[in-house]
């Protein structure tokens, strides 16, 4: 699977630039595209093991925090991609409120685990 | 993977580059412009295609 994945990789490279050379006004469109279809195999590959650690039996919170976490990953890789192809069209307004709202969601998603975090901080420290 | 779709959208776009240096010798340049656009409009709609393709998959994957 590495080398398809390196192959591929390296044949859009050569084909952008080849691409650029010649004067095609669309190549960062092209190489957008190429991104996308290398992800598209990277998320269709691993699926299948993503869906199976979601579905691991560690009990109701143990499974939740798989859960979220899992989320979360989701989250950065699908705002890290938006960024990339928009900083790829050179629209770095576009690519930093892409990844702001990301981190905002990440934050978002896990606001009940920080907050029994501070809970769990503020017994122990009761206690002690 | 789609390396059919990838060399596919290369020959058309390495044709419409051809095509349009062709028409800018000629002195056609809106005709050259008009082929250069409809090239461009063809990449966006299958990368919009893509796209939609892979957002749908992150999010049945991830559960977002």
């Amino acid at each position: 699977m590495t080398l398809k994945v390196i192959g591929f990789g390296v044949l859009v490279a050569l084909t952008s630039f080849l691409l650029s050379e010649l004067g095609f006004k669309g190549k960062k469109i092209y190489s957008t595209l190429g991104i996308c279809l290398l992800l598209l195999y990277f998320v269709s590959s691993f699926g299948d093991f993503i869906s199976k650690l979601m579905s691991v039996d560690v009990g109701k919170e143990g499974g939740e925090a798989i859960k979220a976490a899992l989320k979360i990953l989701g989250i950065s890789q699908a705002c890290s991609l938006a960024s990339e192809v928009a900083g790829e069209l050179s629209e770095r307004g576009v690519a930093s409120a892409l990844m702001l709202v990301g981190k905002l969601e990440i934050l978002l998603v896990s606001l009940p685990y920080i907050e029994k975090m501070i809970s769990f901080a503020r017994d122990l420290f009761a206690n002690i | 993977m789609d390396v059919d779709l990838i060399l596919k959208v290369c020959g058309v776009a390495m044709i419409v580059t051809v095509v349009c240096h062709v028409m800018t010798k000629a002195g056609k340049d809106e005709q050259s412009n008009m082929v250069s656009l409809v090239g461009i409009v063809l990449v966006l709609l299958l990368l919009a295609e893509k796209m939609g393709e892979l957002i749908k998959m992150l999010k049945e994957v991830f559960g977002l």
